[in-house]
């Protein structure tokens, strides 16, 4: 039989034995040594990885890349990790966030808003490393965008026929909360109802009274571009009372003459007092927030729970419940993980979870996979979407089909990246 | 044995369903005479709206539930509401309304009342709060339960509406006051070590099977009270889970006090020179 190289609308994806995958990510750490593993027991090349250091220490991606073993003229797969935990790559996405680097910022969702406090480039590199300290969010993101969009720039240039595992603007889209809200509900994708318009939610007050007349007395706060437990309120008012609980691991250490210090400790406090929580409130809604209703959470043992169920390559995959000891379910410090199947939920609520999880990657088709948080009413059983994370594949101690998140993939785009093109549909096999 | 749920989620809420109309209906359901169980969950906006209007319709629809032994009213957890924030009411008419009642769990404390109790069947009398009041202690303290066997009851802290001392406290363990008492639980209380050191020569220990001092301050105070008494080491059960014990003190107990649960051992905290320690329900 003869194998046709016709490009059907599914094989999207470059051949996975042939096409080399160069990984922007950390030189070393547990997702690109994870990859690395499994790409060499599945007997595929290693993986190419250009470290973000190098990029942002103003090195062509080209050049990074062949420097790294791509051979010329061969149009890589690429893939970005997690830019995080790295104080280095934190510091200069930052740095390149500031003033004397702007140049439009084409991949910034809500690029109207300005930063609060921006820091000159100088200052921004003379930040020094203090672990749990949230270092300037809105600035760190802004300095991400102008990355992603110039690697997505270049790699054009270098390569016209580039493809990416997550295209640079989809991934932009996934981390700012309220830009991927939009995103989900546009596609009709089941959200937690949005308090109000990100851009009316000024501080404190704003979000009051937003609560106010929406009678929405509980909600989510977020920083638009968390991740994680990081930046977060489950926040609620009594409205007989006057009384308001914020439950966060967001800490403040407030100064007269400069802006304060804020962190993210690794408890979960609940903060009943007005100034404390005006304080977190404020900081969020500086740097960007999203704010949406607090879904009553289905529990196990009376912990509240959600689930990260993973999709790659168009199937769901690894799935994961988080049981938390606090509203905040993501935490990972306190967290405990069963299965789905010790989790309580019904079959019907586990099966309407992962389909709602597809279809998240359906509003991103330009984009392989991600973690998805899910949270499931406890009435209802119904899904609402919580958070998509690009990088949100690195699930430890999971196994789907008998594999591991990185080798599950693998093997996906191996399936779909074929190239007895075709294959999807069932048709012609070699 | 059957047993119903009935809440009301926030859309539901929202939409105006009502907690009243979800009983009338159950009322109305064949099901309802054999019902023996039933809990009332959230009824959507737990913290604006009291169960005033819920226990009237069940005082009103009482003679549909003939077979009802257990009633909880506000099962619910931090997900729909604060349980500092759970309001309450006067649930005294319900003691009158259900004779055959066995047992009444009650979650929340903000205005709850009591009033005068008698119930000559009611076995058992758990309230799940933040904080209790003491009008609501006075009127355990002179309440005529002659079958209660089991008395649960979270104290909590002040913050959450636990107004009294360690007399209101102790006056709902009387010797004698309950005599078929077997459990008793004062816990999930800011003021733990006053309560395991006032109970621990008390005769009330010598009909129990447990004695629940669970989910509160205990801490090393406290524990030195119970190991030096004789009738807390012939009580066949001791829970003691979450507490704040030293360590050595954690083993101490375990071995001298081999029916003693201590497990959940919690970590004081220390800021500013001061200690600080929270129940379970009140972190």
């Amino acid at each position: 039989m003869i194998v046709q190289h016709v490009e059907s609308p599914f094989s999207r994806f470059p051949d996975a034995r042939h096409t080399p995958l160069l990984l922007i990510a950390h030189a070393d750490g547990e997702r690109t040594e994870g990859l690395r593993r499994s790409r060499l027991s599945l007997g595929l090349p290693e993986p190419i990885i250009v470290p973000y250091e190098q990029l942002l220490a103003g090195i062509p991606l080209h050049e990074a890349a062949e420097r790294a073993g791509l051979p010329t003229g061969i149009a890589p797969f690429i893939r970005l990790d997690a830019p995080g935990e790295h104080f280095g790559v934190e510091r200069a996405l930052i740095a390149l966030g500031s003033p004397q680097r702007d140049d439009g910022d084409a991949l910034l969702p809500l690029r109207e808003r300005r930063d609060p406090y921006r820091l000159s480039e100088q200052a921004a590199l003379s930040l020094g490393e203090q672990p749990v300290r949230l270092m300037h969010p809105s600035q760190w993101f802004r300095g991400f965008c102008r990355l992603l969009d110039r690697i997505r720039t270049e790699a054009a240039e270098a390569w016209p026929q580039v493809r990416f595992w997550h295209d640079p603007a989809d991934i932009a889209t996934m981390f700012d909360k309220r830009a991927c809200h939009r995103r989900l509900s546009a596609a009709g994708v089941k959200v937690p109802a949005l308090l109000a318009e990100p851009e009316t939610l000024t501080g404190y007050e704003a979000v009051r009274e937003a609560m106010f007349n929406k009678r929405m007395h509980r909600v989510f706060l977020k920083l638009a571009f968390g991740s994680g437990a990081s930046g977060i309120i489950a926040y609620q008012i009594n409205p007989r009372t006057g009384a308001e609980i914020a439950t966060t691991t967001m800490g403040a250490e407030v100064y007269v003459q400069r802006p304060g210090i804020f962190y993210n400790s690794k408890k979960v406090r609940s903060l009943t007092d007005s100034e404390q929580i005006r304080t977190l409130i404020g900081y969020l809604c500086g740097h960007g927030v999203h704010a949406e209703r607090w879904i009553p959470k289905a529990s196990l043992n009376g912990r509240p729970l959600d689930l990260r169920q993973l999709v790659a390559f168009g199937e769901a995959g690894h799935a994961v419940v988080r049981v938390g000891e606090s509203p905040i379910t993501n935490l990972h410090l306190r967290s405990q993980r069963v299965s789905p199947a010790e989790s309580g939920l019904s079959h019907e609520a586990l099966t309407a979870a992962k389909n709602e999880a597809l279809a998240v990657m359906r509003a991103f088709p330009a984009s392989s996979s991600a973690g998805i948080d899910v949270l499931t009413d406890r009435q209802t059983g119904q899904p609402y979407i919580a958070d998509v994370n690009p990088f949100g594949d690195l699930l430890r101690r999971v196994r789907h089909e008998g594999l591991d998140p990185y080798d599950w993939e693998m093997k996906r785009w191996m399936e779909v990246g074929a190239d007895t093109t075709g294959s999807l549909q069932g048709g012609t096999q070699a | 044995m059957t047993e119903i749920k009935l809440e009301i989620g926030y859309e539901e809420y929202e939409n105006g369903q009502k907690m009243e109309t979800l009983i009338e209906e159950l009322a109305e359901k064949p099901e309802a005479e054999q019902l023996s169980s039933l809990i009332i969950g959230s009824w959507g906006g737990a913290y604006e709206d009291s169960s005033e209007s819920i226990a009237a319709e069940l005082v009103r629809l009482k003679d549909r539930f003939p077979a009802l032994r257990s009633l909880f009213i506000g099962d619910m957890d931090s997900e729909e509401c604060e349980v500092s924030w759970i309001m309450q009411s006067d649930l005294n008419p319900l003691f009158a309304a259900f004779p055959e009642l066995r047992s009444l769990t009650i979650k929340g404390s903000t205005d709850l009342a009591l009033g005068e109790v008698k119930h000559a069947k009611l076995e058992e009398l758990t309230i799940i709060c933040g904080g209790l009041g003491k009008s609501v202690l006075a009127s355990i303290a002179s309440a005529e339960l002659p079958a209660l066997k089991k008395l649960e009851l979270y104290i909590g802290i002040d913050n959450y509406g636990f107004d009294g001392d360690i007399e209101d406290v102790m006056s709902v363990a009387k010797p004698g006051l309950f005599p078929n008492l077997v459990y008793l639980g004062l816990k999930d209380s800011e003021i733990q070590d006053e309560i395991a050191a006032a109970i621990a020569q008390s005769d009330i220990l010598d009909n129990l099977e447990t004695l629940d001092l669970s989910e509160g301050t205990l801490s090393d105070e406290g524990a030195e009270a119970l190991l030096a008494s004789e009738k807390v080491r012939r009580l066949p059960k001791l829970d003691l889970h979450y507490h704040f014990m030293s360590e050595a003190m954690t083993r101490r107990v375990a071995t001298e006090l081999p029916n003693a649960d201590v497990s959940d051992r919690q970590e004081t905290e220390k800021y500013d020179g001061e200690e600080y320690r929270y129940p379970a329900l009140t972190e």
